[in-house]
């Protein structure tokens, strides 16, 4: 293969031109052992810089990465630039910003085996992308129509001294224009056979996650003045912060009076030894739920992404968490939260905000006819109440709950106590526990 | 009519019980509550002396115990609501006789005692200043005191807060009303339904689950303070005294009867869609009762009840 037998060699340029740098590739297997040496070497100097990933970015992490493969003119020179606009925001999301433009180096080479490059060649393939200060300002703006976690990419000087130190520094930026983080890493440039040997990367503080990244590249050589600079492998991380906590989801997606899903008889007049205690009247039929359970796991999943936790138990309530063979609702804060019940219904209680609170679980229900001429269940979130509580009941994952908010001093004297509204909040914040039994999907 | 004025007649005629000479044991003489909560299929038997809750049916029968018996008609039927007193006039309550708790024992640790209505009831005034009159006079008359049982789950209720959709109107009475032996406050014993745990305690209410139903039973209207032992989270064993009856409509106010509002909270099917919330208990009270007065022949007979100074109509 040609491409094997080029040695490498660096021009020097000077950063204020558009030099060429002219680039080769070392022997393929040695390139490899060169660049594993070089990728530890900087893994070992990001370890130093706070809060960069120590990681250059791989190709491969996932179906998110921008290789800048696309939005080249087809048949165009080597070295020839296209804008990089909105090529990327259809399928990824990603937007550029002024002086963008994508930079692609083909295997031309000339009558010396020299790459007609004019820049260093990307090491994950023919293109990247090229921030022209002169035409863009001083920052590569990278927006996104919704918010990220993290922003990754491979960084590179358009060229360089040996070892010569560069500031790569990215700020995000939330939804509102407001700065949402930053990071810095300070590194010396290394020139080897595939080059880009320097990955950097933001992640966003707690909050709504980055809207812009803007990413500069400056040289210290030159009073820290920035530098025009290729990036490549970029890779963003959708922020998952927004999304809506999952029971306030399952609560949100509820359409019209819940129904009784599948569920098998376990007690009645013929089933169960209940008719034997009595002597007038029969046994209530009662049903046993069948749970969703693949729809609890979604919601675990999507509470954990979210890093939502129940609030401590207190006592035994982890016991009763274990037995119970359905979710349990919990709240994410509030005081003295205790867990009692069985296997089939469950009873969460706690303190919060001067009033006390409880949620109910059942996944046994008792067969039952209305009165003539009563409605029956309306809605898909019924509020009744008695003189000292007012209840939100509705079913998720196939089971039936009951939030209860118990007001203080009696009737009337706790008027705010049957604000549906605030019962409504106070529902969409709570958590599922799943407990040793409900793992077994029982 | 005709039976309630007959069981006045007997009552009357029949010896004198005198009041507060036999109780459950004071709080400060209560056991104290177990520290660790009883499982599911706990087999504890009740905490004091009661009888045996659920007497097998398929026993030799006992023969009759000497003393009062229930006669035929003590109870109204499921949903025969006191007339004029449901929400949509003319409507009954639930009439389905299901026991929705067959697990419970009687809530009262000893009888008689009389589900019946307040505000329709003697010295009531009824509902929304007279458009649902009630009889008037005193409550503390013996007819109050005395067979039969009426339901009074749908019985009206116009606010908010009674919102229930298993009631003509959307807005009903959610529970069952039951007075005790006699009109005096503070002086009857409640007792655990099931063996389970207090799920609340309020500032006139206390709610316990049962362990082995997972129903919630709700007491409104007890006599505060309850005993130390009654906190939220605490084990109860069934037939346990945790309160005493009242006539405390709020913490500061005793505007309402001597009596206890009982409900049953649950997840129900009602036409195939799942409700939680308030339970019909007529029946599961009528049946507790049964046992309770089976075991006890003596505890079905009303008493006279005693001089007005001792039960005053609340204010
Ligand atoms: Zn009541």
């Amino acid at each position: 293969m040609r491409f094997g037998k080029f040695i490498a060699f660096l021009a020097a340029v000077s950063l204020a031109a558009p030099a060429v740098i002219t680039i080769a590739a070392a022997q393929d297997n040695n390139g490899r052992g060169i660049l594993d040496a070089v990728r530890d070497r900087i893994a070992r100097e990001l370890e130093r810089v706070e809060g960069v990933e120590t990681k250059p970015p791989e190709k491969e992490a996932g179906p998110g990465i921008i290789d800048f493969e696309i939005a080249s003119p087809a048949g165009a020179a080597s070295g020839a630039a296209a804008a990089l606009t909105s090529q990327y925001r259809k399928t990824h999301g990603v937007s550029f910003g002024k002086g963008a433009s994508i930079q692609f180096c083909t295997d031309d080479y000339d009558e010396i085996n020299v790459r007609l490059c004019p820049y260093p060649r990307a090491a994950s393939g023919q293109r990247a992308a090229l921030h022209d200060i002169e035409t863009g300002g001083p920052a590569m703006q990278i927006s996104f129509d919704d918010p990220v976690a993290s922003v990754n990419m491979r960084i590179n000087p358009t060229g360089g001294q040996l070892d010569e130190e560069f500031v790569a520094r990215m700020i995000g930026f939330d939804a509102n224009g407001n700065r949402a983080g930053v990071s810095e890493l300070r590194f010396n440039w290394y020139q080897d056979a595939f080059t880009w040997p320097t990955g950097v990367s933001i992640n966003a503080d707690d909050g709504a996650g980055f809207s812009r990244v803007d990413i500069t590249l400056r040289r210290v050589a030159s009073n820290n003045l920035p530098v025009r600079f290729l990036i490549d492998d970029l890779l963003v991380t959708p922020a998952v912060v927004n999304a809506p906590p999952p029971v306030a989801a399952a609560l949100a997606a509820l359409d019209g009076p819940p129904r009784v899903g599948r569920a098998v008889i376990v007690q009645s007049p013929n089933v169960g030894p209940a008719q034997s205690t009595l002597q007038i009247y029969p046994a209530a039929v009662r049903k046993r739920l069948s749970i969703d359970w693949n729809a609890v796991d979604v919601a675990l999943a999507d509470q954990d992404a979210l890093g939502m936790l129940a609030a401590t138990l207190a006592g035994v309530g982890q016991k009763y968490v274990d037995v119970a063979e359905l979710p349990v609702l919990a709240p994410q804060a509030g005081d003295d939260l205790q867990v009692f019940g069985n296997a089939d219904t469950v009873n969460a209680v706690w303190r919060a905000d001067g009033r006390d609170y409880s949620v109910y679980g059942s996944r046994l229900v008792t067969v039952i006819e209305k009165a003539q001429g009563a409605s029956g269940v309306g809605s898909a979130i019924t509020f009744s109440g008695t003189d000292d509580e007012l209840t939100a009941s509705f079913s998720l994952f196939g089971a039936s709950y009951a939030l209860t908010q118990h007001c203080n001093g009696g009737a009337g004297a706790d008027p705010g106590c049957y604000d549906r509204d605030a019962l409504g909040a106070v529902a969409e914040s709570l958590v599922v526990l799943v407990g040793e039994t409900g793992r077994t999907r029982p | 009519m005709i039976l309630m004025r007959l069981f006045a007649i007997a009552v009357l005629s029949v010896g004198v019980v005198a009041c507060g000479q036999v109780g459950p044991p004071r709080p400060d003489n209560m056991p104290p509550a177990d520290n660790t909560p009883p499982p599911a299929d706990d087999d504890t038997p009740p905490a004091d002396d009661e009888p045996d809750p659920m007497p097998p049916v398929d026993e030799d029968p006992e023969p009759p115990a000497p003393g009062f018996e229930l006669p035929g008609g003590w109870q109204g039927a499921p949903g025969a609501l006191l007339p004029g007193s449901s929400t949509v006039k003319g409507s009954t309550g639930v009439t389905d006789p299901s026991v929705i708790a067959p697990e419970m024992i009687f809530p009262l640790a000893e009888g008689p005692a009389f589900a019946n209505s307040q505000i329709f009831g003697q010295g009531g005034g009824g509902y929304a200043s007279g458009e649902w009159p009630g009889p008037g006079g005193s409550e503390n008359d013996p007819r109050n005191f005395d067979y039969p049982w009426a339901d009074n789950f749908c019985e009206v209720r116009l606010d908010a807060k009674h919102a229930t959709d298993l009631c003509p109107g959307g807005k009903a009475h959610k529970g069952q009303d039951l007075r005790p032996k006699t009109c005096e406050n503070a002086v009857h014993w409640l007792v655990a339904p099931e063996t389970g745990w207090i799920s609340h305690v309020g500032s006139i209410s206390v709610n316990i689950m049962g362990a082995e139903s997972g129903l919630k039973y709700k007491f409104l209207h007890v006599q505060m303070p309850v005993p130390d032992w009654v906190k939220t989270g605490a084990p109860v064993t069934q037939g346990q005294p945790f309160a005493q009856v009242s006539d405390l409509l709020s913490a500061s106010s005793r505007a309402t009867t001597v009596h206890t509002h009982f409900e049953i909270h649950g997840a129900a099917d009602v036409d195939g869609a799942l409700h939680n919330g308030a339970l019909p208990p007529y029946t599961s009270l009528v049946e507790s009762y049964l046992d309770l007065v089976d075991a006890n022949p003596d505890m079905a007979e009303p008493v006279a009840q005693p001089s007005q100074d001792k039960c005053l109509t609340p204010q």
